[in-house]
């Protein structure tokens, strides 16, 4: 990338930073709430579209790994007293753990039986919630206690929007190092890449427990948000909701999941009174798309930007080659 | 045991699926910078033992050496590492990933120690090689089945230490010009650098342009080996696969 080029591409995301670090100062504690929950769902779907669309499996657990976090982080400082910050932290690498099993054992399994397997994970993981009252209060839902004394929003919007920078930043630094080539190629052809060198095995299990370690420090920090965590979280609407934002989106994008959460969050929070009668209008969005444009919604910008202002095409080939040849 | 000569050895190779043997007792020995033809009627054990060598399947017994070490039941992975790489009959490649980065992912998995520059250097020569400069920035999904061909065997060709390649087909549905490229690049590779290459097809023009010897299989077998102009004699041979008309090429 040329340095004119990068110095435009690093003002305009610097701006977009500065943006975002700004709301709270002007927005109600309404929209900064609702902002911390398109921020968590920002990072939620991230994570699962870079196991589900750069590394290939297509798990149906990871609002069970977000779970896993905020469970494993609330316990730590409930029951052991653990601080905080060191409860994430365990939790995370616990999260992960948890992940990279999971990943080992559904290592051979293709397709619908690897969803199966996982969504199988995940319904045993909120029955074993439900079932081990005396611990985690079952369905009554277990108190955490927040991070700050008070019940202003606005941390917890910094500490996401953080969260999300360092998700997005390490997100995008994989995908275009080589170890981002090797999840992509084992994506679109194992045999061939086992077949080239590379050791699928070790490269799905590094998807899935990266993507786990992800969805636990978000479900962590977010459990101390919410300030109570049920087995609902557990739900299948909830990774009904990950997969709904990553596909509207535009899944195997960068861009596609941040959009995706943002519009899906968004309307989720302005069409409230619809109650579930919103997922059957996402259904709809996404049965639209994958008939007509399966790339997602950040493709579709991308197309009709280029469409309107041909320079735009021009400028995005010459952003791919040079990306390459950095 | 085996000897330093030979580039990939087989003792008592047998696969079973089931009921059916596939391959049967195979004891191959390919020498090195030998450029093999391995031919015979389809269901023969062809793509089966091409499956065998480079790991793609475990053998049911029997062993493989590659270069004298023992490679047997070791993973696709590992062996490729080793220097032995393949491609397959029906093309295959990274369909989301461009021309460009298909050949920079095999750069970076075969050649680790190699600079990016030095990667980017070879993958741009083998574009233009393969002649494929025009499509090298779109996804591979997007080529022809030749260009396709084409890309199979030139991932394969940005490793520097592999010397042994087994080529599956290559020369199947690919137009002659791409064919001649292919050819053009075995030949290269064999000549400058004394490359191995076993080479599964049914094109005997092909066959005869190419190979040092030939091995034939039937019913998962070898049932002859030689130089085509031998095995073109063998009664066998003539009435299992070649037929009658093999003495136009004699």
């Amino acid at each position: 990338m040329r340095l004119q080029q990068r110095i435009w591409y690093v003002a305009l995301v610097a701006a977009a930073v500065g943006v975002a670090a700004a709301i709270p100062w002007r927005a109600s504690d309404y929209f900064v709430h609702v902002s911390v929950s398109v921020l968590y769902y920002v990072i939620l779907a991230s994570s699962w579209n870079l196991l589900a669309g750069y590394t290939g499996p297509f798990s149906l657990a990871h609002h069970a790994f977000a779970a896993f976090g905020g469970y494993t982080a609330a316990l730590l400082v409930l029951r052991l007293a653990v601080p905080s910050i060191a409860a994430i932290l365990v939790a995370a690498m616990l999260t992960a753990g948890v992940g990279l099993v999971l990943g080992f054992a559904t290592l051979r399994m293709r397709a619908i039986y690897l969803a199966i397997a996982t969504w199988a994970f995940a319904e045993t993981f909120r029955l074993v919630i439900v079932a081990a009252y005396p611990i985690t209060r079952g369905s009554v839902g277990l108190i955490v206690p927040p991070l700050f004394a008070t019940r202003d929003p606005r941390p917890y919007y910094w500490i996401f929007l953080a969260l999300s920078l360092l998700t997005l930043g390490a997100i995008w630094l994989l995908i275009r190092s080589r170890y981002g080539l090797y999840l992509q190629a084992v994506r679109d052809d194992e045999v061939r890449a086992e077949s080239l060198g590379i050791d699928t095995t070790r490269w799905k299990i590094f998807g899935f427990a990266l993507s786990s370690l992800l969805a636990g420090v978000a479900g962590a920090c977010y459990g101390f948000y919410v300030s109570v965590l049920s087995p609902e979280t557990i739900e299948f609407y909830e990774m009904g909701k990950i997969i709904v934002m990553v596909i509207i989106g535009g899944i195997g994008t960068f861009f596609g999941p941040v959009l995706g959460a943002l519009i899906v969050q968004g309307l989720s929070e302005y069409f409230r009174e619809f109650g579930q009668l919103r997922m059957l209008f996402f259904g709809v969005a996404v049965i639209i798309l994958m008939r007509t444009y399966r790339q997602g919604s950040v493709a579709l910008i991308r197309q009709l930007w280029a469409r309107f202002y041909p320079p735009a095409k021009r400028l995005a080939l010459r952003l791919r080659a040079s990306q390459r040849a950095n | 045991m085996t000897t330093v000569t030979s580039a990939l050895t087989t003792h008592a190779l047998t696969r079973q699926f089931g009921g059916l043997v596939a391959v049967a007792d195979v004891s191959l020995t390919i020498d090195r910078g030998e450029i093999h033809g391995l031919i015979g009627p389809n269901g023969a054990g062809k793509t089966t033992l091409l499956n065998l060598l480079s790991g793609t399947i475990p053998p049911t017994k029997g062993d493989i050496f590659l270069f004298g070490q023992r490679i047997t039941g070791r993973p696709p992975h590992e062996i490729a590492r080793q220097g032995l790489l393949r491609t397959f009959q029906i093309p295959r490649f990274f369909g989301q990933l461009s021309v460009r980065d298909n050949l920079l992912v095999a750069g970076y998995a075969l050649n680790p120690g190699w600079s990016h520059r030095r990667r980017v250097e070879r993958a741009e020569a083998l574009i233009h090689l393969t002649t494929l400069e025009r499509v090298a920035s779109l996804p591979a999904k997007q080529l022809s089945g030749g260009q396709q061909a084409l890309l199979q065997i030139a991932t394969c060709l940005m490793s520097e230490r592999a010397q042994v390649y087994l080529l599956d087909e290559p020369f199947a549905g690919v137009n002659p010009l791409i064919k001649d490229i292919i050819m053009r690049l075995i030949r290269e590779e064999n000549r400058a650098r004394g490359v191995t290459f076993v080479i599964v097809s049914h094109e005997m023009a092909v066959i005869r342009q190419l190979t040092h010897r030939v091995t034939v299989m039937g019913g998962g077998r070898i049932i002859a080996q030689g130089t085509l102009d031998e095995i073109a004699r063998n009664d066998l041979v003539i009435r299992s696969y070649l037929g009658s008309s093999v003495k136009e090429l004699v």
